[in-house]
């Protein structure tokens, strides 16, 4: 059941990391139904997913602390599947990044270096380097439990990297900070693992960090991947209704296909009288049910005149920091956002909805979702 | 600032309500638990009957001292209690990680049978061994087809009382070092392991040293218990092969000399509490000294 498609990294290169068909079942659910993967050497390649959607599980097998049931985890050509933990050279963070209280912040760092016996003084350099890099010199005598949440990441970041694993794997990074520091971090750990070129699978269900962080996101449910592409296709070319849902929280609603256009690979659809355009991945026949998906920002309001007859009205709006967002009322509810310099727009007043065919997105309601997407 | 005064009276209110419940506890120990150490003391250097020499003495002590087998006794309630703790911490260990690994299913029903030793009357526990280790068991049997000899088994040797021993004490060593794994999470063993330690070093270097207040504490707790017990001791390992305990319990109540009973009791007491206070000192420097290099080396 491998129907992913590896989108980005030159054709001809061969990919670093290679999954292919991983399958796992835990209690007899299937919690990873066939997934195969594709990262190519210094890719940072999100795995964004809600909650039970097998991400975690998937990161375990890749470090090799799950076995899998089916299918085959490779990196750079070598098999890993019988390859136990402490051999496969894998650097991880956690996300309550499980440091070791009883060592300090130079013995964490060092830590994966004595393991590999490295000699005093070389071990002494390299520790040295890392707290250099991560801005922790101060640091080196402290203990975890004495440091704030952003210095223990990036201990944990240090700990990782400084025996310069061939893979590095990111467990929700950032969900143990607040939010402003999560904002200055997710560029710092941009920063730091492009400087050291590691390939990096960074997990979350978190879109926005998936979207900052990385090049390519994999989106994940259900033990399947629904798609692989750059933050821009996932938002504006969705491969399935289950991502254009769960990507920029978009206005969701029902209609039925009136017309289908061959040409232009797009529906107009009718919902109570209210008729709209939005494109579509495969040709449609009129009459089907279809779910619609617009983002916000996407919609455009206009206050109605006379000539066209009104059927929205403003119900309310909401102050963003991004701007405000306008509720509006008729056949369909809609949120609709506008730049705050917008012309000032009453409630009640009559108005009319309208988008960009491309940025609308429908697909078929299908009768009874297959058995493994329910979570 | 009006609500001041009404703050502080609260807070006055709820220290003294602490208080007041300590007390029943703290007079507890002063009368019945100090109260008893007291009269021991007194009952160790107190003159004994047909001498006339008035006032204290410390003739139980000499008595002690001088008689010839006290040294055999001490040194094997000591060997035997040390043997007892070695036997808790190679079996509770591992019952302790399974009981606090996130993953066991049976932790509850493994932590009940641990403990249940403790719940079960120590003469009927006693009397059950007896029969199991005694001649004609099949324990006795076993090991006479292995190794020959007579078939007498175990009963009335160390081996019995190490094993009894450790079989009652073992839910101490378990519940100590189970509370203090708490501070032990799986995912420093998965950041170890994905660092290139062996399962051997993440045991020895991330997860011993984690748990090593707690086997200290469960270490102090089963060797003090085993060096003041008596009734296993004395049922199971016979005439002798008794232990300090155990000879202080002849003492006092069938040999009719309380002084020196007493003696051997407060010298037992100096002992354990020297031993406890140096194990403690050891366990609490280790931290010290790390907190003090943190300290000065952080900043």
């Amino acid at each position: 059941m491998s129907e992913t498609v590896a989108a980005g990294g030159p054709p001809e290169q061969e990919a670093f990391l290679q999954l292919r068909d991983v399958a796992k079942n835990l209690g007899g659910n299937p919690v990873l139904a066939g997934v195969s993967l594709d990262v190519f050497e210094g890719d940072l390649l999100g795995l964004l997913g809600p909650s039970g959607s097998g991400k975690t599980t998937l990161l375990n097998i890749i470090g090799g602390f799950t076995d899998l049931d089916a299918g085959s985890v490779r990196i750079a050509g070598q098999d890993l599947t019988a390859l136990p933990p402490h051999r496969r050279d894998i650097g991880i963070t956690f996300q309550k990044y499980a440091l070791f209280p009883h060592l300090t912040v130079f013995d964490n760092i060092g830590f994966g270096l004595r393991q590999r016996k490295v000699a005093a003084p070389e071990l002494r350099q390299r520790v040295g380097e890392m707290l250099a890099v991560l801005g922790l010199t101060g640091l080196a005598g402290r203990y975890p439990r004495s440091l704030s949440g952003g210095e223990q990441q990036r201990v944990a970041l240090a700990r990782a990297l400084a025996v310069r694993p061939r893979l590095m794997l990111l467990d929700e990074p950032l969900a143990n900070l607040d939010a402003a520091l999560r904002q200055r971090v997710r560029f710092e750990i941009r920063e730091i693992l492009r400087s050291t070129g590691v390939t990096s699978i960074f997990v979350t269900h978190d879109q926005d960090e998936a979207f900052a962080l990385c090049d390519r996101v994999a989106v994940l449910r259900g033990g399947r991947i629904q798609q692989i592409g750059t933050p821009a296709e996932l938002i504006y070319q969705p491969a399935n209704a289950f991502v254009a849902r769960f990507i920029g929280s978009p206005n969701v609603f029902e209609a039925s296909v009136q017309h289908y256009d061959a040409q232009t690979q797009s529906i107009r659809f009718v919902r109570d009288r209210f008729t709209g355009a939005a494109c579509v991945r495969a040709p449609l026949t009129p009459g089907t049910r279809v779910e619609v998906f617009v983002r916000p920002d996407e919609v455009v309001i206009a206050r109605a005149d006379d000539v066209q007859p009104a059927k929205f009205r403003v119900k309310d709006w909401v102050h963003l920091v991004s701007g405000r967002e306008a509720w509006i009322e008729g056949p369909i509810t809609l949120r609709a956002r506008l730049p705050s310099e917008a012309t000032h727009l009453e409630r009640g007043a009559a108005v009319i909805p309208s988008w960009r065919p491309e940025r609308a997105h429908a697909f078929a309601i299908e009768p009874a979702p297959p058995a493994a997407a329910t979570t | 600032m009006q609500v001041a005064p009404a703050i502080r009276s609260s807070r006055l209110s709820r220290r003294a309500t602490s208080l007041l419940l300590l007390a029943p506890t703290t007079l507890l120990y002063l009368t019945v638990y100090l109260g008893g150490l007291v009269m021991v003391l007194v009952m160790s250097i107190d003159v004994p009957p047909g001498v006339d020499s008035g006032g204290a003495t410390l003739a139980h002590y000499r008595d002690v001292f001088g008689s010839a087998p006290i040294g055999a006794i001490v040194l094997r309630t000591l060997r035997d209690s040390l043997a007892t703790v070695a036997g808790c911490l190679l079996l509770g260990v591992p019952v302790a990680r399974y009981i606090t690994a996130s993953a066991s299913r049976w932790k509850g029903i493994v932590l009940m049978a641990v403990l249940s030793p403790l719940m079960v009357s120590a003469i009927g526990r006693i009397f059950g061994w007896i029969a199991l280790f005694g001649p004609g068991s099949v324990i006795a049997d076993g090991l006479t087809a292995l190794f020959g000899g007579k078939p007498t088994g175990l009963l009335y040797t160390e081996a019995a009382i190490i094993i009894g021993l450790t079989n009652l004490l073992l839910p101490f060593m378990v519940l100590s070092v189970a509370s203090s794994r708490a501070h032990f999470e799986e995912d420093m063993s998965k950041a170890a392991l994905s660092l290139g330690a062996t399962p051997l070093s993440v045991l020895l270097q991330v997860e011993l040293p984690l748990i090593f207040p707690g086997i200290l504490s469960g270490a102090l707790i089963v060797f003090s218990l085993s060096t003041t017990n008596f009734v296993t001791a004395a049922l199971l390992g016979g005439s002798g092969r008794d232990l300090v305990g155990y000879e202080i319990y002849l003492d006092i109540l069938v040999y009719f000399q309380q002084g020196r009973g007493a003696a051997l009791a407060m010298l037992l007491l100096v002992v354990v509490v020297a031993l406890m206070a140096l194990a403690i000192q050891t366990g609490v420097q280790r931290h010290e000294v790390r907190d003090t290099a943190a300290r000065t080396r952080g900043t």
